[in-house]
């Protein structure tokens, strides 16, 4: 063959071949291979409680499932988050309820409960690390390298605060910190854990403004407008830690992958301006009873009120989002700015390469920060993975 | 004359690009950003709307009493027991065009036959033992209660009949009655006698269209085997009688091929297909988890006629409050259903989206098949959320989310 071929065509066949190797493309997700693995608490929860309490849970009953006529043990009016992240992600199933025998866990599964905390013992539930230990007694499921290529999204601590905040109403700054510190080093040991467990890859989703919950403000009696502000406060301070501490994860451990996931923002946007999101109500429930219809919704012998039109809500119960809200949360983890997640979006975290350090680190976001990042490039530079 | 702006409510990629290069983009954002304004601004829906319900004694809301020389049970207790009041609807209380009023922002639509009703919202022409086919006595069929709206048509302006929602269930007594008199049909006679019901479905509705109907609410037969008084005849009531609902089923499968093709064929023409015959099976087998204690059993004489002597002491935890017929609780999931959830349950689109869809915008699925998994599967692409299209759209083969 000749030796002199021309520069053009050398760069021209160097674009062809890394077009190539692009497995993201813009028509749409091809499968990356990849599995989705969920821990945490109600939130991420697929169906895992029911198989640790032997009275019949809510969230199996109607009206939970209205949206699809499908009561199925999640906190939703049909899908979670995590199922449309799969979907975004080419995976064919829903994220699976690990805990309950016989299925489909190929593809990832939800290690999540209902009531699930970082410290103490809930009843009827796991902590983050017990879920972690399920994992590994799961191992055999899969191979490991398709775990070091999964994504491992995580949403904890919500109800340490909510209970501690019960426990401790007049708790003092030092008091304050003093528990944050600890609840985050749970999460950074029980993330460790994972990590050793063969997981490289974690979407770590930031607490919501727990004052802003219907529950919340129905229980603190805010009233319509407020949130409660003291637990707001709370999951700031954890949200604080989060970023910094997976940097430092990441610089000391090799392959250490990770992204963290602006819930909180994502949450309080939708309160400030519904509109914008063709929200209608976001300070109250769709389906339950008292000031804010936060209560109560499943239970037997409760008659709650049902709101007839639940993809304009923000929130299904008191406390967790409906299936449209969901399915914008998992747009954004999918493919969002890093003013909503970052250092990259789950489709770039995906497609990092396995065993690589990171080069970019989380940043607190403040709009110097945003600006220094904006000037420098566009683009995130991962595409040509 | 207004322009024709195509929305897609389902795709796959095979199609998508097609779609791109069909409409023009910004006058399909201009629709989808006009219309979710509507969404925004008016949440608790009152834009004069109008319903007109058709139907059997699933929707009768006290048209039969007119028409029937004999004692009609439904005007007596314990029917309206929970409301306190028997009007002659088949229930313990309201009925599914009630709730579908009250979503709707508007009073229930009262029976044609009672004279001196508000007609303003609407009217009800649904009548107990109303069949599609033949000439039932002492009842309306379906293209008499046509006709009858015919009749009253000035009632309402040409822009009001436009924009209202044609509500219509109907056939279950058709393959009742048929089902009692070929107890043994063959595959052909089934299917022969399914084209005959869809067929005279068919031309009912271009009456209403031809009326200026545009937006058509249908809801498939329930699994007529499954009816307490069914299975109460047929001697054995732990089972569903097969014959009954499979008819059944064939006529759902074929009114819903028979809704895409009038999509296709009428300009204009908007339609909802509820899957009643998946929500009440959910129910039959899965009571408890909808919050009934029994859906095989009725509250009130199965078999017999319900009286007060037969009635259970709390409806609300019966699916079936008589022989045929739901509860007032029943009935109210069904409403929430139609109004509001997702494709999967009624497709391709819930009566709200429906109500919204501006008049001279056509749904159009691509073929049957697709029209068949877009209301089996999540939707891909929302008319809200249209501007996703690029995200999160699988590559290939439809995501089967549902099991």
């Amino acid at each position: 063959m000749a030796i002199n071929c021309n520069l053009v065509s050398v760069i021209g066949l160097l674009l062809v071949l890394t077009l190539l190797q692009n497995p993201v493309t813009v028509a749409g997700q091809r499968n990356s291979g990849a599995a989705l693995f969920t821990f945490g608490d109600s939130n991420f929860d697929a169906g895992n409680k029911q198989t640790l309490t032997k009275t019949s849970v809510a969230q199996g009953f109607w009206p939970y499932g209205k949206s699809r006529d499908d009561p199925n043990g999640k906190f939703s009016d049909g899908f979670i988050a995590p199922d449309f992240l799969a979907k975004f992600m080419g995976i064919p199933i829903e994220i699976p309820p690990a805990l309950v025998p016989n299925v489909n866990v190929s593809r990832g599964a939800s290690f999540a409960v209902a009531d699930a905390t970082l410290l103490g013992a809930p009843v009827e539930s796991l902590t983050l690390s017990q879920q972690v230990r399920k994992f590994n007694q799961m191992k055999a499921n899969w191979n490991d390298d398709f775990i070091k290529k999964s994504a491992f999204l995580i949403y904890i601590g919500a109800n340490d605060y909510l209970n501690f905040s019960k426990n401790n109403p007049n708790a003092d700054a030092s008091a304050q910190q003093a528990f944050v510190t600890s609840v985050t080093n749970k999460l950074k040991n029980d993330i460790s854990l994972l990590y050793s467990s063969g997981a490289s890859k974690f979407i770590i989703q930031t607490l919501a403004p727990l004052g802003c919950l219907p529950i919340v403000r129905q229980e603190y009696k805010t009233g319509m407008e407020k949130c409660h502000e003291p637990l707001n406060d709370l999951a700031k301070q954890h949200n604080e830690k989060i970023g910094p501490m997976l940097n430092e994860m990441a610089k000391s451990a090799q392959g250490f992958q990770f992204t963290v996931f602006d819930f909180y923002d994502a949450i309080i946007r939708r309160t400030q301006k519904p509109s914008s999101y063709r929200l209608f109500m976001t300070n109250a429930s769709c389906c339950g009873i008292g000031t804010h219809d936060a209560f109560g919704c499943g239970l037997p012998n409760v008659h709650v009120r049902l709101c007839e039109y639940q993809r304009s809500y923000l929130f299904f119960d008191g406390r967790h989002n409906t299936e449209k809200a969901q399915e914008m949360f998992a747009h954004l983890l999918i493919g969002a700015d890093k003013n909503v997640i970052q250092p990259m979006n789950v489709r770039e975290l995906v497609v990092y390469p396995v065993d690589e350090n990171m080069t970019e680190e989380w940043v607190p976001t403040t709009p110097a920060t945003v600006q220094a990042r904006d000037s420098r490039s566009s683009s995130h530079g991962y595409e040509s993975y | 004359k207004p322009s024709n702006r195509k929305l897609r409510s389902a795709t796959t990629t095979r199609h998508r690009f097609g779609f791109l290069s069909m409409a023009n983009p910004k006058s399909h954002l201009f629709s989808l950003s006009f219309f979710s304004l509507l969404l925004l601004h008016f949440p608790a829906v009152s834009l004069g709307q109008t319903l007109f319900v058709f139907g059997d004694s699933l929707y009768d809301a006290g048209n039969k009493q007119f028409v029937s020389s004999n004692r009609v049970d439904s005007r007596f207790p314990p029917y309206g027991v929970t409301v306190g009041e028997a009007t002659g609807r088949w229930s313990d209380g309201r009925i599914i065009p009630d709730y579908l009023a009250t979503f709707m922002g508007i009073p229930e639509i009262p029976p044609i036959l009672r004279g001196t009703a508000d007609f303003t919202h609407g009217a009800n022409f649904a009548i107990a033992d109303a069949t599609v086919l033949g000439s039932p006595p002492e009842t309306l069929t379906l293209s008499q209660q046509v006709m009858k709206f015919s009749d009253n048509k000035n009632k309402w302006t040409a822009q009001t009949r436009s924009e209202a929602i044609y509500l219509f269930y109907i056939g279950s007594d058709d393959y009742l009655n048929y089902a009692k008199n070929n107890p043994n049909p063959s595959d052909d006679q089934k299917e022969a006698f399914v084209d005959r019901v869809i067929t005279s479905v068919e031309a009912e509705l271009k009456v209403i269209y031809g009326y200026g109907g545009r937006k058509f609410a249908l809801q498939s037969l329930a699994p007529l085997g499954c009816l307490p008084a069914v299975k109460q005849a047929s001697g054995n009531v732990q089972e569903c009688v097969r014959l009954p609902s499979e008819m059944a089923a064939l006529h759902n499968k074929k009114l819903m091929q028979l809704l895409v093709e009038l999509s296709r064929q009428l300009s204009g023409f908007q339609y909802s297909f509820y899957d009643f015959f998946s929500s009440i099976q959910n129910r039959v087998i899965k009571s408890t988890t909808y919050t009934f204690e029994t859906g095989m059993v009725a509250c009130c004489g199965t078999g017999s006629s319900c009286s007060t002597n037969n009635v259970c002491a709390n409806p609300e935890d019966y699916l079936f409050f008589d022989g045929k017929h739901l509860t007032q609780e029943g009935n109210l999931q069904a409403g929430h259903l139609i109004w509001g959830s997702d494709p999967e349950v009624i497709g391709p689109n819930n009566l709200r989206e429906l109500l919204f869809i501006p008049l001279d915008t056509e749904v159009i699925l691509a073929d049957i098949q697709e029209a068949r998994d877009s209301t089996r599967r999540p939707r891909q692409i929302k008319i809200e959320s249209l501007h996703y299209q690029e995200v999160g759209i699988s590559d290939g083969e439809p995501m089967a989310l549902s099991s």
